[in-house]
């Protein structure tokens, strides 16, 4: 009996050690570069959210400068709504047209027998557009334990599909909003979120972008808002190539201001 | 002579008309639902036709609501989970709202006035169509919200010199009885059913007043 299970053990590594050694290396890369960058950007947006109802209406158009590349210029066109499908949850769906975004495949890394952190870059994507579709669903709750009453939490659950190269992504953005109120109206709005951004279909990195993401909104009329946002947006893009793994820390401090139009029609 | 014997007829004529006009009692015209009349101690459900009178309490149970005629001078709708005390019902009408809502219709007639009080509010009037209701508690005491549909009301605090004009198709906030806020449109105004007349149509009036309060989850603008 003990002769039979020495032989059987024997058999086993002969078989599956070289097997899993086999898996295990196929898995390391060959080498792997890591790069980084930085980059102080600018943001710019203009938005209509009206209400009709139950339903909203929404408007934007974009535009972000990157500081480094003055001529990398992302904007886009969204349009769509979000309806109130219970007082705590609103449901969007949205259409974007977008240029000038960079993805994974706009990194270039070049194949060289000895990779040097300089043999890489960024295609131009100036003038590219392509068309998106978002879906969205925002539960919020009232957290009326909070210090100084008029918080409210929210998780922002955002997807989005490129039509263009098939890029799918989710977004979830959990965050806390403080109310200024005087007479019982919205005076300033204070938040802090923090998006992470993932990747559902491509790339080696699933969580590739996130970063603490402030506001401040002034409702200047019922109508009218304006905003400031400030965002610390890490984002990574990594792919295998050339039996290697290639990895570039994006990061960017965003800087932003926006104006919001909230017109009301009916009631 | 003559001419003045008809001049004389008629004023004694018109003065005795409207003295009796005037003095008409307070009736109830309308009721739907549960609706009660605290008179003299005493809690007796409301009557079609019905008179009701100086310090008689009429409340209102949830889905109900009352309408009543105060002679040829008014008439008050009141909303259900509502109660009204008839304050004095003589030249000056003035009621006072304990809890609800109240819609006042009430006729000009030069020379007499109509308040409606809160505890800590009066809204006087001379002829005009406006909505007093409580509000949410957010601080010690209710706000108290007035609406104007038709005519001008005047908004005082009692104990205070607070003192505003409300013009038709404006609202105020009494904020927690003791700050009036600046008068202005309001939205949520244009779903109040000011309609009295049961025979032109519904008169129940089922406006939620917590929409007139910002809904802070509706801060959603990216």
């Amino acid at each position: 009996m003990t002769d039979f299970l020495n032989r059987l053990r024997s058999r086993i590594s002969f078989f599956f050690v070289p097997v899993a050694v086999l898996m295990v290396c196929s898995a390391i890369p060959a080498f792997s570069w890591e790069y980084s960058e930085f980059s102080i950007d600018t943001d710019f947006r203009m938005a209509m959210m009206a209400t009709a109802g139950r339903w909203n209406p929404f408007f934007e158009a974009r535009g972000t400068y990157h500081g480094d590349e003055p001529a990398f210029f992302y904007n886009n066109l969204t349009a769509g709504t979000y309806i109130k499908v219970a007082p705590w949850l609103k449901l969007g769906v949205f259409y974007r047209f977008q240029g000038s975004a960079r993805h994974l495949e706009d990194w270039v890394v070049v194949d060289n027998a000895s990779p040097t952190p300089d043999e890489q870059y960024w295609n131009d994507s100036s003038g590219r557009y392509e068309h998106l579709v978002l879906a969205d669903a925002t539960p919020r709750f009232l957290l009326p334990w909070m210090p100084g009453g008029n918080w409210v939490g929210a998780v922002k659950v955002r997807y989005s599909f490129n039509f263009r190269n098939g890029g799918q992504t989710l977004l979830l953005r959990p965050g806390v909003t403080w109310v200024m109120m005087r007479e019982r109206e919205p005076v300033l709005n204070l938040s802090l979120q923090y998006p992470l951004y993932f990747a559902l279909n491509f790339g080696e990195a699933p969580l590739y972008g996130y970063g603490p993401y402030m506001t401040a909104l002034w409702h200047l009329k019922e109508w009218l808002k304006l905003e400031g946002t400030v965002q610390y947006l890490n984002k990574t893009y990594a792919k295998w190539e050339h039996g290697g793994l290639w990895t570039l820390h994006s990061r960017h401090l965003v800087v932003g201001i926006g104006i919001v139009f909230t017109p009301v029609f009916g009631f | 002579m003559t001419r003045h014997l008809r001049r004389a007829f008629l004023a004694t004529f018109f003065l005795a008309f409207s003295i009796g006009f005037l003095s008409a009692g307070t009736t109830v015209s309308w009721i739907e639902g549960d609706v009660t009349v605290l008179h003299n101690g005493i809690i007796t459900p409301a009557e079609i036709e019905g008179e009701v009178f100086v310090g008689d309490r009429i409340t209102t149970g949830p889905d109900s609501l009352v309408i009543l005629e105060i002679g040829s001078r008014g008439i008050l709708k009141l909303r259900a989970d509502s109660s009204l005390v008839l304050e004095n019902l003589d030249e000056d009408i003035s009621v006072k709202l304990l809890w609800g809502g109240v819609f006042s219709k009430i006729r000009r007639l030069i020379g007499r006035g109509y308040n409606v009080r809160t505890p800590n509010v009066v809204a006087a009037v001379r002829g005009t169509e406006f909505f007093v209701a409580y509000g949410r508690t957010v601080e010690a005491e209710a706000d108290v919200w007035l609406c104007v549909n038709e005519g001008t009301v005047e908004v005082a605090l009692e104990n205070a010199d607070d003192k505003v004009l409300v013009k038709e198709g404006e609202g105020i906030n009494i904020l927690a009885a003791s700050h009036i806020t600046d008068p202005k449109y309001y939205p949520w105004t244009e779903n109040l059913n000011w309609n009295t007349d049961p025979s032109s149509g519904t008169v129940v009036d089922s406006t939620d007043l917590d929409a007139a309060y910002t809904d802070l989850r509706a801060f959603d603008y990216d």
